[in-house]
């Protein structure tokens, strides 16, 4: 990722959409009758498939194996016999393989006391083996092994923790911080101890930052090598440039910074601490078409069918169903379409919500220019790119593209820039 | 859209902002109504029946080029308002070809020959006010001195006497309360101007209500304030300076009487505003603002015409792309 110093100094407003009760703490979703779980969950290559149907397997079992760069442990959400193994179509028109689970047998982890374990004493290395065994991937975004990330992370660099929600609609990580504040603080020990952090800086949402007692989280987590600590609290949703980062929020901004999500670091600290694989994540299903809208705490390759039925099912039909972010997310074909551990939003939502319009001819209002958060011009790059001009496209910065969808979402000619944009740049940043 | 890959890619994002381009048109349009409300109430029946034949004459032309285009696009508003401000801009009383005419040829010529909305060079309205100024501009002006500025007889009896009444209480009030106590005096007139009622009891274009209505238009953020700024600060401080000199000396022009004329603040608000035809940048924007007030000031000075301002906005409109270029030149320069 690069940023631009002269990104915007504009930044949007969008409504948050708090209009539902949060409940705390986050209740588990029921276990799904049948799982399916995809091998392609993160950036890079497919995981090498271990299993074979008709096999039993048992919650947390390795399904596949990391094979090349990217690639990441996938493991079984739940106790089961792999009933079929088949290809399945991802939504940016790629594919997977995908194990299909019945759920049978016995519950290792479910009701049980979880085991804790000290991590002090443990090597970098091991950390880093652990995490990576375990299958912790970024929890947003493209995915990357966690591990793989903290490798590139330089020693002494500044640890951003975005504990807010940075897309209207999603309440995930407001709900992880303040369900498991203490875990997210361990999450943090930990990663700021592997990358030797010089310091932390915590991004909350105003609305959540009573939960946090800024001495107690400052005297928590300063060491002898991290010496500044702060909490930042940020009042209403920004999408803008905000602190350097883009509204998908992790990875590294510049080669001194890393950014991470509570939901990512509530993987590290089950890892690390209660030696789970990353089967289990939260997300919130919501949207004008849920009858009761929530964060739930669900397994991996639940279809997101299931979660909806949960929370009550539609209110009326849905015009479009979204996997993650109603900015950055993808859309969701049907209602199979399995969780996977980088969607943190299941969104239906309604006409007067996606306010879809007729494309209409551009009028050069400039809009697309002024809340761009890397400070490019979307529309001429997009006039380049439908010209066929690629080179120019990419001379007027189309590779500084963060494909954040807000010159799409702020066009009064609904003109798919954003669109346009990531097809070129292929999503890479 | 389909991607070069081939793929359907109606992706991201899912939501989108309230405004729309057509909802921002109908906004402008529905802020001008009440200005031909009050202009035809003052000024008769033949007022409205000239605005009803420019906006008519407009959606036509639009139709056509829809027809044409296999693209419906009147809903996006865009022809509505053209003939709207057409009406607007040109005199009440004016023969009613020419606002049929300038709506025709704003449609057909100046938006459709280029590909329809958003590849025009110049402001669809302004090119046709232009167009029958140049074609009609003797007819306009002999029909309107014909018939004096108000057409009689005036849809309301009384009304310009009333407005007149108004202006002067109004008048005696402020000097009553705020400029005697200064030592100054108000001259009366400024309200019942504003209301389209000028000296002589001559009526036409509330110039008050168009100002509310730019006002609007720059609290919604349709427009921003640079472009009119610069060009009414270019063109009414030139004129102040330098429009007296042959009568009464320098600082002696009518500089208050030029910024409150109706078809100043219509092009200036309007269409010098228009996005597609100019500037984006903010030093563009007060650049180009500039050149629209300082070349309407030489056609007002050297020749005379009552449509200086459009002359002004329709030579820069052509500058618009090199106003840009070296904008984005020196944005390079800057980042590098």
């Amino acid at each position: 990722m690069r940023y631009e110093s002269r990104a915007s100094m504009h930044s949007l407003r969008l409504e948050p959409r708090r209009d539902w009760e949060l409940l705390l703490p986050v209740p588990n979703a029921y276990l799904p009758t049948m799982a399916t779980v995809l091998l392609k969950q993160h950036g890079g290559r497919s995981s090498r498939r271990v299993v074979e149907p008709g096999v039993h397997v048992t919650e947390g079992m390795v399904l596949a194996v990391p094979e090349g760069e990217g690639s990441a442990y996938i493991h079984s959400p739940i106790p089961g016999i792999v009933r079929s193994v088949s290809t399945y179509r991802l939504p940016d028109g790629g594919e997977s393989e995908s194990v299909e689970i019945l759920l049978a047998g016995r519950f290792d982890r479910l009701g049980k006391r979880p085991e804790r374990y000290r991590w002090s004493g443990m090597r970098r290395t091991d950390i880093l083996q652990t995490l990576r065994a375990k299958g912790v991937v970024e929890t947003t975004g493209k995915g990357i092994p966690f591990d793989t990330l903290l490798e590139g992370t330089k020693h002494g660099c500044r640890v951003v923790v975005t504990a807010l929600d940075r897309e209207p609609y999603l309440r995930t990580e407001s709900s992880v911080i303040k369900s498991r504040i203490a875990d997210v603080l361990e999450g943090i020990s930990i990663v700021a101890s592997v990358v030797e952090a010089a310091s932390i800086t915590i991004l909350v949402d105003h609305e959540d930052s009573e939960f946090l007692k800024e001495s107690e989280i400052i005297a928590r987590l300063k060491t002898a090598e991290t010496k500044t600590v702060e909490l930042v609290r940020i009042s209403g949703l920004l999408t803008a440039n905000l602190e350097g980062t883009s509204i998908t929020g992790e990875g590294h901004p510049d080669a001194n910074t890393l950014h991470i999500l509570p939901s990512t670091l509530v993987a590290v600290f089950d890892a690390i601490i209660e030696a789970k694989a990353f089967i289990e994540r939260y997300v919130t299903v919501a949207g004008g078409a849920i009858r009761r809208p929530a964060v739930l705490k669900a397994r991996i390759g639940t279809p997101i069918g299931d979660l909806i039925e949960e929370c009550g099912g539609f209110v009326e039909s849905p015009e479009r169903l979204v996997l993650g972010g109603p900015l950055t997310g993808s859309p969701a074909l049907n209602l199979d379409m399995p969780l996977t551990k980088t969607i943190g939003g299941v969104l239906a939502l309604t006409p007067p919500e996606t306010r879809r319009g007729k494309i209409r001819p551009c009028i050069r209002c400039g809009r697309c220019g002024e809340f761009c958060p890397v400070g490019l011009d979307p529309e001429s790059i997009f006039r380049e790119l439908t010209g066929g001009r690629v080179g120019e496209a990419v001379a007027r910065g189309l590779e500084s593209c963060i494909a954040c969808g807000i010159c799409s979402y702020i066009c009064p000619s609904r003109i798919e820039l954003s669109q346009c944009l990531s097809a070129h740049t292929g999503g890479r940043n | 859209m389909i991607s070069s890959r081939g793929v359907l890619v109606s992706g991201a994002p899912f939501i989108h902002d309230s405004r729309t381009m057509a909802h921002d048109t109908w906004i402008v349009s529905l802020l001008l109504l009440p200005v031909l409300a009050l202009e035809t109430l003052l000024t008769g029946w033949g007022t409205l029946a000239g605005a009803l034949a420019a906006i008519l004459a407009a959606l036509a032309a639009d139709a056509i080029q829809s027809v044409l285009r296999h693209r419906f696009e009147l809903d996006d508003g865009s022809a509505f308002l053209t003939g709207l401000l057409i009406a607007l801009t040109l005199p009440p009383g004016a023969p009613v070809y020419a606002p049929i005419g300038a709506s025709l040829f704003a449609i057909l010529a100046v938006k459709g020959a280029f590909g329809g909305l958003g590849n025009n060079w110049m402001n669809p309205a302004l090119g046709g006010v232009a167009f029958a100024w140049l074609d009609w501009g003797s007819a306009i002006t002999a029909t309107v001195h014909e018939r004096g500025i108000a057409i009689s007889p005036p849809f309301v009896q009384g009304l310009p006497s009333l407005i007149s009444n108004f202006d002067d209480r109004l008048t005696s009030l402020f000097n009553g309360l705020i400029f005697q106590p200064l030592g100054a005096r108000m001259p009366s007139g400024y309200f019942a101007t504003m209301l389209g009622v000028g000296p002589g009891g001559t009526v036409g274009l509330p110039v008050g209500l168009v100002l509310a209505a730019s006002a609007a238009l720059i609290g919604f953020r349709i427009i921003r304030w640079q472009i009119p700024a610069a060009m009414i600060a270019f063109f009414v401080g030139p004129v102040w300076l330098f429009g007296g000199v042959s009568a009464s000396g320098m600082f002696a022009g009518d500089a208050l009487g030029l910024s409150l004329s109706g078809p100043l603040l219509l092009v200036a608000f309007f269409m010098a505003t228009d996005p597609v035809t100019s500037p984006s940048r903010t030093l563009d924007t007060l650049i180009f603002g500039a050149g629209c007030g300082l070349i309407a000031f030489f056609f007002v000075q050297f020749g005379a015409p009552s449509f200086a301002p459009l002359l002004g906005v329709l030579f820069m409109n052509s500058l618009t792309p090199l106003i840009e270029g070296i904008g984005t030149r020196r944005a390079k320069m800057e980042g590098a």
